[in-house]
């Protein structure tokens, strides 16, 4: 007897094949947001399992759910990381979301790239950990106690975690984006990490020969994390997947020089075995959309993030699956009949043939990224319009 | 950056045999695990 998790993932698997599904798949990205459906701060759960879990998991009580990105809610990782003393990561305000404080980070300078080019594994399992969680700086003894306090505040998110994962499989709902597979972009190290947004672009105009060897050597250790076994790489799930950060500000060229060519090199393959891969755009990338159509066909799903979702499928609809649905705004600031009329011309437009996946545009954070009102109708509704179509 | 005479991942191997802080040791293998990725990857 098949199960409804299964009979998900065989709506999953034929929706990216372009063949039209029993059912499409109705999913959501629910992070912070939840919190406050449940009528609680994070600050006032995190420390507490069960809590934190009944807290995050209520709204699915409400919502027709096939799906969901992740059972794990990484935004509570805030407190491990700043007892190692990286304090990027800090509650906002409001005590739901996490402010993510990039701006203000410190970043290492441009002597790190030859640093890179002569040992890259050495800066990232540790000079680069050790600058970003400055407890390890510390002599080993004191270092080991701040290690142990975050372990110990790691394990009540990993309890919770574990607790919603179990709340998922309970109520048959697919995590598709657990997965031990990513690709990152080696320029996404520099941007996000070593010499953040604006250092590393202008490094890039400034010597691009140096960062371009010094992201080769990025690659080097990183791709043998891709090299699978042939026969789970003919295995279309645990997926591949990424959350784009720099890409949006590169330009074709540029992008083509650091994102594309590994991807090619390390993904590729991969996908022409058979593999999936999952792409949380962030920003417009409407300029670089086109590359996609060296891969197979069907071995993409792509979430457009700033990008009308009818123009992209109008770009590569043909080619790759589009996860999408109601973009987030029109959640917090339309009316139901805004958001459900929104609903249908998606399910008009994208359902036919297959290649469409109901979803939020982006990840609800903050207690105001969307109305409960609003969100209750949208999957109420797209649960209704996903049915019965094959 | 001042250097030091230890590596982090020695210092979390450190712990995935400690006992002290938790009995576990399937326990102590997944948080060590998991919290190393979180490091390196944030």
């Amino acid at each position: 007897m098949t199960t409804r998790a299964e009979e998900t993932i065989q709506n999953f698997l034929d929706a990216s094949n372009f063949v039209e599904p029993k059912k499409i798949p109705v999913g959501s990205d629910i992070a912070g947001w939840a919190f406050s459906f449940a009528g609680v701060t994070i600050e006032e759960v995190v420390d507490d399992p069960v809590r934190f879990a009944e807290a995050y998991t209520k709204i699915f009580d409400y919502i027709p759910s096939d799906y969901v990105n992740t059972s794990f809610c990484p935004i509570a990782a805030f407190k491990p990381l700043i007892a190692l003393g990286n304090n990027e990561y800090n509650l906002n305000d409001d005590k739901t979301s996490i402010t993510h404080r990039q701006a203000e980070t410190l970043y290492m300078g441009p002597e790190v790239y030859d640093e890179i080019i002569a040992d890259a594994n050495t800066f990232l399992t540790d000079t680069l950990i050790k600058q970003r969680a400055n407890k390890f700086q510390l002599p080993k003894d004191e270092a080991y106690e701040s290690l142990k306090d975050a372990l110990g505040k790691y394990k009540t998110i990993l309890e919770a975690s574990m607790l919603t994962g179990d709340y998922f499989a309970k109520n048959d709902i697919f995590c598709f984006a657990d997965t031990p597979y990513s690709f990152y972009s080696p320029f996404n190290y520099f941007f996000d990490r070593i010499r953040g947004i604006r250092n590393s672009l202008s490094d890039y105009r400034r010597m691009p020969d140096k960062v371009k060897a010094a992201c080769d050597a990025i690659w080097e250790n990183d791709k043998i994390m891709l090299q699978l076994d042939p026969e789970e790489a003919k295995n279309p799930l645990p997926l591949v997947m990424t959350a784009y950060h720099s890409e949006c500000f590169l330009s074709p060229k540029q992008f083509d020089e650091l994102s594309w060519k590994y991807f090619v090199d390390g993904v590729g393959p991969l996908l022409a075995a058979g593999k999936k891969y999952y792409l949380l755009c962030e920003g417009s990338l409407m300029h670089i959309f086109d590359r996609f159509r060296q891969m197979p066909k069907g071995s993409m799903i792509v979430q457009p993030d700033s990008d009308d979702p009818f123009e992209v499928h109008k770009k590569i609809g043909d080619w790759v699956t589009i996860m999408t649905g109601v973009p987030a705004d029109m959640l917090a600031n339309g009316t139901k009949e805004q958001c459900v009329d929104y609903v249908k011309k998606c399910f008009d437009t994208f359902a036919p043939g297959g290649g469409f996946i109901f979803s939020t545009n982006k990840e609800l954070i903050s207690s105001k990224d969307a109305k409960a009102e609003n969100l209750i109708a949208v999957f109420e509704a797209a649960d209704q319009l996903s049915r019965g179509r094959n | 950056m001042e250097t030091t005479e230890y590596t982090v991942k020695e210092l979390f191997d450190l712990a995935n045999e400690d006992d002290s802080w938790e009995e576990d040791p399937q326990m102590r293998e997944m948080l060590t695990g998991a919290l190393y990725y979180i490091v390196f990857a944030c």
